[in-house]
């Protein structure tokens, strides 16, 4: 063969993935995230304090680089700069993992739900619209309250309410992606429900729940910290920069070092990540380009 | 011999409450080695019939009758069961041919998927024989194109990938629902070829269903007519052809003539009158408001079949026509 292979194959997730790297503001949020991810996991390298070691000589002061309290300290001489990268962590996992949680779940049963369609579709949306009507915040109120302040029960509480659209969306997705000719053409070649499924319909309906999913981040970092602010966030010695905004909010005007930083990381985080899911989003819109 | 009996088939739809009568006591066998052509217009029942073989109707469809294929019943068969021989015993290329490739993925994976699933070997090992068979239905550089994704290739190639992977697992019966009617001429033509080759090559049972006559005859022996859900006429191709004796045949063919052979995609549409109403329960010949020969009989019973020479079937109350 001594034709030229001039027309490069290209598969259409990396033309979405070209598509979103031309987007100036997604790629530096991305870059701005993962520097302070990384913030949140080596930070602890540039600073001889500990989370919760107390620095008797320096009881609420501002940044001070000679007593390396790079962010200063609190109230109870505790180094900000430990604490905030030591909250970023929770308040990264919990937005993290409650969105894994909500994403698996609800793909499977949206999913589910799509494919099997009829009376069990009705039944199982049903049952999610029931859900979505339960005044979830004051639940996680009365359960925090109930069981004490626990990052599980945050992760728990958060992932049962997210999982409710993301499940609406797969559903959607599957019951159109299941009047497509291909399906039915994998059916034809004897593919079982299962393959289908996961070959098929999966693949084909996570662009628009990866934006959803990407867009919940935030919000729920921000539930977190809102949980925070009411006095039932993460508990010490772990901290959240929801908590140490509350924190921070209480001595606005003798330490305002104190509600700056951690505010200013949770800030960024939330517009970085609000960034990422609109350039996704733009990125997927243009479907089946042929 | 017989590869496939359908026995008084009928297919039902409830449309808002009312029956819709898609195929109506359908009687068919299909030999081994033969090549059938199914012919009628839109909506008389062409696709409902085989889908009913494999099994693949929407749950609403009631489908009476029997079908056997080597002497198991596909008919209430189990998914599973009909998993085994989908796609391995009876291949379906399906109407919307081109549509039926899924654009996310490398045409290599679907074809591949096929070997895997029927003979439960790994994908490397199925990658040589996909490749032979793109080879096979004259796609060139089939390396290549295995690794391509359906919206880089041409309609008249994404049609052979659609075969090859119908002949992937050496089916004993393929069926072409209208398998060359999204295409430009000069390439339908060449599909055509391609399936006379696959059966002449591989003595595989044909079933083309089509609109268009013209395309018949290089490739069937048998002719089967189709009309409102009912078969009005069958026979071999020269029976049909040239002694067509059923009027809607009859006109159905000069039709096509007029028209001028296979360019004009919509021949049957120049027939006289309205197509048949399959929301109708059909008391008499189904034929009759648009029939030159229709006496009054004819509204009254729904014609017997007569034989007309060996092969030659009609079903038709004048038996005088010719
Ligand atoms: N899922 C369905 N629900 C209701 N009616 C249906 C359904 N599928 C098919 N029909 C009806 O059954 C009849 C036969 O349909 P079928 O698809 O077999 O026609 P066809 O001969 O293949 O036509 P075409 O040449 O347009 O493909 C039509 O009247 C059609 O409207
Ligand atoms: S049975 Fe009567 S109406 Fe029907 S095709 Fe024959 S002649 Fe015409
Ligand atoms: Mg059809």
């Amino acid at each position: 063969m001594t034709q030229q292979h001039n027309s490069t194959t290209e598969a259409p997730w990396k033309k979405t993935l070209s598509r979103l790297l031309k987007n100036k503001a997604t790629v530096a949020s991305l870059i701005i995230l993962m520097v302070i991810t990384l913030f949140t996991l080596l930070g602890q390298w540039f600073s001889p304090w500990e989370l919760g070691e107390v620095d008797w000589d320096h009881i609420g002061t501002p940044p001070n680089w000679s007593a390396h309290h790079y962010f200063g300290t609190d109230a109870n001489g505790r180094d900000l700069f430990v604490q905030t990268l030591y909250g970023g962590r929770i308040s990264l996992m919990v937005g993290l993992l409650a969105t894994a949680v909500s994403f698996i779940i609800g793909v499977t049963y949206g999913t589910i739900a799509g494919y099997l369609g009829g009376r069990t579709d009705t039944l199982m949306m049903r049952f999610v619209d029931v859900l979505y009507a339960l005044p979830f915040m004051f639940f996680v109120i009365l359960l925090t309250v109930y069981f004490g302040r626990s990052i599980w029960l945050i992760f728990i509480a958060i992932g049962a309410v997210e999982w409710l659209t993301m499940a609406r969306i797969v559903r959607g997705q599957t019951l159109s992606l299941k009047q497509r000719t291909f399906i039915e053409a994998a059916r034809v070649c004897g593919a079982s429900h299962a393959t289908i499924i996961r070959r098929h319909i999966i693949p084909n309906a996570l662009g628009a729940v990866i934006v959803y999913a990407t867009l919940s981040v935030p919000q729920i970092i921000l539930f977190e910290s809102f949980l925070s602010f009411l006095g039932l966030g993460v508990q010490e010695p772990l901290t959240s920069w929801g908590v140490l905004i509350n924190e921070g909010a209480q001595q606005m005007e003798s330490a305002p070092w104190m509600l700056l930083f951690p505010a200013l990381f949770l800030a960024t985080t939330l517009f970085c990540l609000n960034f990422i899911g609109d350039g996704l989003r733009d990125a997927l819109d243009t479907k089946d380009t042929r | 011999m017989s590869l496939l009996k359908i026995e008084n088939l009928s297919v039902q739809f409830q449309v808002d409450g009312q029956p819709l009568y898609a195929v109506r006591d359908v009687t068919l066998h299909i030999n081994k080695g033969e090549s059938v052509a199914i012919v009628g217009e839109s909506g008389s029942g062409k696709s409902q019939i085989f889908h009913s073989v494999l099994g693949l109707n929407s749950a609403r469809a009631t489908i009476k009758g029997e079908i056997i294929y080597a002497d198991q019943s596909l008919l209430n068969q189990s998914e599973t069961t009909l998993n085994t021989i989908r796609g391995r015993h009876i291949s379906l290329i399906m109407q919307d041919a081109i549509s039926s490739l899924n654009p996310y993925l490398k045409i290599g994976l679907q074809l591949t998927e096929v070997l895997e699933h029927h003979y439960n070997i790994s994908r490397k090992a199925a990658k040589p024989q996909a490749i032979a068979m793109l080879k096979r239905v004259h796609i060139d550089q089939p390396e290549k194109r295995f690794d391509s994704y359906p919206h880089e290739l041409s309609g008249g190639m994404l049609q052979r990938v659609v075969i090859a992977m119908a002949v992937l697992c050496r089916p004993k019966l393929m069926i072409a629902d209208e398998p060359t009617t999204a295409l430009d001429a000069p390439i339908q033509y060449e599909i055509i070829q391609l399936l006379a080759d696959i059966h002449q090559q591989e003595n595989t049972s044909i079933v083309l269903i089509t609109h268009d006559l013209s395309l018949v005859s290089s490739l069937c022996q048998r002719i089967v007519v189709l009309y409102a859900g009912r078969i009005i006429e069958s026979g071999s191709v020269n029976d049909i052809m040239t002694q067509a004796r059923h009027p809607y045949t009859k006109a159905l063919l000069s039709a096509a003539f007029i028209s001028g052979s296979y360019r004009d995609k919509k021949p049957l549409q120049s027939i006289q009158g309205e197509p048949p109403n399959p929301m109708l329960k059909d008391q008499g010949c189904a034929f009759y408001p648009r029939c030159q020969y229709a006496r009054d009989q004819c509204k009254q019973a729904i014609p017997d079949v007569y034989t007309a020479s060996l092969q030659h079937q009609v079903a038709c109350f004048r038996e005088d026509i010719k």
